[in-house]
């Protein structure tokens, strides 16, 4: 069909609407797969907090995984997606210390998830992970003048050596 | 026709696939891989190249050539993998961010990269080439200058530690391999990635589909023959336009699944030789400038990686220097589309003189 | 479809190129179901008329026309091929303009297909629809079935034989709904003679369903056998409009070439005698695009000039082309009784033949150097003329001294305006540059030069230069010259013997005396027989 040729006015409007709405979708998805896909890392923390002692042996498990078992003074990750969760404590002999939902920032990338807090049921048990200043390893921009291919790159996927 | 000439056309249409075939076979022994080691690898490098390769097809189909220009779509597919590092967005919901970052800037390079192919028409291969650096150009700058100082970064690990620039080598952890992983299959010893698979199925039957539609039609027709597809009223260089954004696009997605498969990018230099190895796998599987089919992906994606895989422990067993296979790697890649253009341009010639022979009078 | 009032009227139509008129007060009517016949030479303006019809772009971009174009008695003017089809006019061009790897079906309904919908549609436009490739093919049949042949709808145009594609594009014309008035430029040129027959057949079945044909071919008895009315064109003048019951082929080749310029001829009452055939071409084929030689037979003899004419594109280039071994060529050529080697210029030159090629300025001329180059050039590559041994042979120097000493003489001989030997061959002007090609060839001494459109692209005094310059040197030196030329008159004024080539064959050889109207029967491609017996005479 040549360009030039003119369209019913309904057919035009109909198709106005539909590439509209297919605008909103797509807007739509990039959202939901940003809430969706951002991932959060959880340092679930058995340690002495402020107004909580650590507890001796206990289980945690969040959003129904493989509990991870915490001794006082122990520290275990989790990485999740998207930004509300479960989080559930028992104790070695299986009684529920405590079961909440919570949410994560969106920004955060790292939290810190204070068990003993939850378990007290003081609040903000879970806080922005504020690491050390680690110090980025140096790194010298090159624009990519080597004609190596990248199945060469493939082969020894530690390019460049990450040590500190 | 009798049997002797048309074995003879057989051998001299299939010439490349033949010649690698060969090359192929002699060098899985001496590597002293196990064919099972090299199926898994096959099935692990076809799910990660041949959506690149798949790419290629619709150019061709218009009588552009080979697409050279998807590097650009490579480099669109990149920043959006770096914007879904940068954001932290793991997972496939990573990659399709990725996906849905990279589309609106491969459909822009894609009419860019028309509109000059148009107004260099008959030497698309070279001027997308030439492109595909002008624009890296531009990628560089953008990712090495902008990023991180006019374009907020927020993630410092991603960034040079000069403060702005995206570092060499960037760590896809969050998104590694989370399309071959959202769904494994065990066939006996091996591993399939059935959601990849389904992933390059789904383009397969959008290739065919798209065949059918009007604009499939318009495009073979342009690729015939431009002059007559004008005069019918084809729009062909819009047609043609279209045809290298849908092929910019795809390969936009194809390095997201490359690179994810990878697990890690680097970022001033992954995209540099996507088109050419693309391009070397689709000829070697039996495609030409100006006809290429699906069968001719996989075949060439086989091949071409069989060899990639075995050459270099061929190089070493046989000549002590993994960096012999290495360079035969390289020169076959090169050597396998300077041999397919030729032989393209030489059949080319024949068949225009045997089409003109029957012009001839009884002396002939 | 009893009306009477014309379907399309050309009316006082005039065109100019750059003051060049080529069309001059240009009148037809076209009834529907008329089959009109437009006839005339190369260059007469039938393109050009048609071109004004379709509406080519080319004419609006060199100044437009005048006169009017009606259609149903109202004016038109189209700015583009794409108004005129809106209008009903069909073109089936001389080259096919199909598409090679698509089927029959996809040719006939190429940018007209059918389709369906699909949801795509509203997102992309409706070139996302998906082609109904049964109801492609179902209109396909019918307009062949219109057309009455017999065409395989799935078969590839790539395999078909010509006379198919020819259906084809016909086909393609008249499945556009509105089409009403069909032109054909030479549909039967590409034809066998039984192909012909079919497509002659099929158009009288289109008129009958009410479609106006114009019909342009030089084959005259097909004109004659198929039209209703004739129209003949010459020199830009409609100088015929009749019915076409009653004429005969030659009188239509009389209107035709009927020039009243009066030929001088050079020769007149001159006794001439010639030595032994010493050319003789037999079976020769050559494959050079759009000037195909098919089967040519013919012989030369010593002493004579030999002229070859004929229509553009029916293959009198690619005579000389051919034995010179600068197109792919087969069959065999036999020179003072040797063989000559097919598609190998040296050794041919080797032979004693020369070459002035139609092709001036790239393979005639070295034009970014000197005309002393020009000239000694092929004689010093071919024969080692111009060279100084040095060192025993082992290394050789241009004569520099000979070479400009020759072409002082020819630039005597021949009056070529320049300024010195040394000045650039581009710098001259057309009718001199055709000279410094003549001079090059004449400084091979050959025995037999073939001499190709020398006149071409050069005004009318330098063209009788040219043609004298040959003249006189057959006279003076008994060179054989064989002289292909698209202009009668030029063949007629030199020439001992003429030859017409039609479809790549002889169609007939005459003696320049011969009437007119049997050099037009001949380019037509008719009575061959007839006209060979004049050609012993």
């Amino acid at each position: 069909m040549n360009g030039t040729k003119t369209i019913d006015p309904k057919v035009r409007a109909r198709r106005l609407g539909i590439r509209l709405a297919l605008l909103v979708v797509y807007a739509v998805a990039l959202v939901l797969c940003f809430y969706g896909g951002k991932g959060h890392a959880i340092l679930v923390d058995n340690k002495d907090a402020e107004g909580a002692p650590a507890l001796e042996g206990i289980m945690v498990s969040v959003d129904g995984r493989e509990a991870l078992e915490l001794y006082a003074g122990d520290r275990d990750r989790v990485n999740v997606k998207s930004q509300r969760h479960k989080v559930r404590v028992e104790d070695f002999n299986g009684t529920i210390l405590a079961e909440r939902s919570f949410t994560v920032d969106v920004d955060h990338d790292m939290v810190l998830l204070s068990v003993p807090k939850l378990v007290a049921g003081l609040e903000p048990f879970i806080e922005k992970f504020k690491p050390l200043d680690q110090a980025l390893p140096p790194e010298e921009p090159s624009t990519g003048e080597a004609f190596t291919s990248p199945e060469a790159g493939a082969e020894t996927p530690s390019a460049p050596p990450a040590a500190p | 026709m009798s049997g002797k000439k048309s074995l003879g056309r057989f051998f001299t249409e299939n010439a490349v696939v033949i010649i690698f075939l060969l090359i192929t076979i002699a060098a899985i022994p001496p590597s002293g891989f196990s064919i099972q080691y090299i199926v898994q690898e096959m099935i692990t490098r076809l799910g990660r190249n041949s959506f690149l390769v798949l790419a290629l097809l619709l150019p061709i189909y218009a009588g552009m050539g080979l697409n050279f220009g998807m590097t650009l779509g490579a480099m669109s597919g990149q920043i959006g993998l770096i914007l879904a590092i940068n954001f932290n967005v793991t997972g496939v919901e990573g990659l399709v961010f990725a996906a849905l970052v990279g589309t609106p800037i491969s459909v822009l390079m894609g009419y860019v990269c028309g509109a000059v192919l148009n107004k260099a028409k008959g030497r698309e291969m070279v001027t997308g080439y030439i492109l595909a650096f002008f624009i890296n150009g531009i990628y560089q700058f953008l990712v090495l200058y902008m990023m991180g100082s006019v374009i907020p970064i927020r993630s410092p690990a991603i960034l040079l530690s000069r403060g702005y620039g995206i570092r060499n080598t960037l760590n896809l952890e969050g998104v590694r391999q989370s399309l071959d992983n959202a769904l494994l299959l065990r066939l006996g010893p091996f591993t399939v990635p059935i959601a990849t698979a389904l992933v390059i199925v789904a383009l397969c039957v959008f290739v065919v589909w798209f065949k059918k539609t009007k604009l499939g039609q318009d495009m073979r027709a342009v690729g015939h023959d431009m002059a007559v597809a004008e005069a019918a009223g084809v729009p062909v260089d819009r047609t043609r336009i279209i045809a290298i954004i849908i092929s910019t696009v795809l390969a936009c997605y194809g390095q997201i699944i490359f690179l994810q498969n990878m697990g890690n990018m680097a970022t001033y230099n992954a995209h540099d030789q996507t088109s050419f190895f693309a391009v070397a796998a689709i000829l070697v599987g039996g495609a030409s400038v100006k006809k290429a089919t699906i069968p001719n992906v996989f075949i060439g994606v086989i091949l071409l990686h069989v060899l990639f895989v075995v050459t270099p422990r061929a190089g070493q067993n046989l000549f002590g220097s993994a960096m012999i296979g290495e360079y035969f790697r390289q020169f076959i890649g090169y050597g396998v589309i300077a041999l397919s253009l030729v032989l393209y341009a030489w059949r080319a010639r024949k068949d225009a003189a045997r089409a003109r022979e029957g012009l001839r009078g009884a002396a002939a | 479809m009893g009306q009477d009032s014309p379907l399309l009227s050309i009316e006082h139509v005039s065109k100019e190129f750059y003051g060049n008129v080529v069309l001059h007060d240009v009148s037809f009517d076209l009834k529907a179901g008329e089959i009109l016949g437009l006839v005339g030479e190369n260059g007469a303006g039938k393109t050009t008329l048609m071109r004004i019809l379709f509406g080519m772009p080319v004419i609006a971009e060199t100044g437009g026309y005048k006169g009017r174009v009606l259609i149903d008695g109202a004016e038109v003017r189209f700015s583009s091929p794409f108004d005129a089809l809106d209008a009903g006019i069909g073109m089936v061009h001389q080259e096919f303009s199909l598409i090679p790897g698509f089927s029959t079906t996809e040719n006939i309904v190429l940018n007209r297909e059918s389709m369906r919908p699909t949801f795509l549609n509203e997102v992309f436009g409706d070139r996302m629809s998906v082609l109904d490739r049964p109801d492609m093919r179902r209109r396909a049949e019918g307009a062949i079935a219109k057309l009455g042949v017999k065409l395989d709808p799935d078969m590839l145009v790539s395999e078909m034989p010509v006379g198919h594609k020819q259906f084809t594009e016909i086909a393609r014309e008249i499945n556009r709904e509105k089409t009403r008035v069909l032109v054909l430029d030479e549909p039967t040129a590409v034809l066998t003679e039984s192909e012909a027959e079919v497509l002659l057949v099929a158009l009288r079945n289109l008129a009958k369903q009410g479609i106006a044909i114009i019909f342009i071919s030089h084959r005259l008895h097909e004109v004659v056998a198929v039209a209703d009315r004739i129209v003949v064109l010459r020199d830009g003048v409609a100088v015929k409009d009749t019915p076409a019951s009653g004429v005969s082929v030659r009188d239509i080749a009389s209107w035709m070439v009927g020039r009243s310029v009066q030929t001088d001829r050079v020769t007149e009452g001159e006794e001439r005698s010639f030595g032994e055939e010493f050319l003789i071409v037999e079976h020769l084929w050559v494959d050079m695009p759009g000037e195909t030689v098919r089967d040519v037979n013919l012989s030369v003899r010593k002493g004579e000039i030999f002229g070859i004419g004929g229509l553009a594109g029916q293959g009198k280039l690619g005579i000389p082309n051919g034995i010179m071994g600068l197109f792919p060529a087969g069959g065999s050529v036999s020179f003072h009784g040797k063989e000559a080697p097919l598609n190998d210029p040296r050794r041919v030159l080797e032979m004693g033949m020369a070459f002035v090629s139609e092709d001036r300025r790239g393979v005639g001329l070295l034009l970014d150097e000197s005309l002393e180059w020009n000239i000694a050039f092929t004689a010093m590559q071919i024969q080692g003329g111009y060279l100084k041994p040095l060192l025993g042979g082992l290394l050789k120097l241009r004569d520099e001294a000979g070479m400009r000493k020759l072409t002082e003489e020819y630039v005597a001989t021949l009056d070529i305006k320049c300024t010195s030997p040394a000045q650039k061959a581009k710098e001259l002007s057309g009718g001199n540059q055709q000279k410094v090609c003549l001079a090059k060839a004449f400084a091979l001494k050959p025995d037999l030069l073939f001499v190709s459109e020398p006149t071409r692209g050069i005004d009318v005094g330098a063209k009788k230069l040219v043609l004298d310059t040959l003249h006189k040197y057959n006279r003076d030196y008994g060179t054989t010259i064989v002289m292909v030329s698209s202009e009668l008159e030029e063949l007629r004024s030199i020439c001992d013997r003429i030859a017409i080539v039609d479809e790549g064959r002889i169609a007939g050889i005459l003696p320049p005396s011969a009437e007119l109207a049997e050099f037009g029967l001949l380019m037509s491609g008719e009575k061959a027989e007839e006209a060979k017996e004049a050609g012993r005479a």
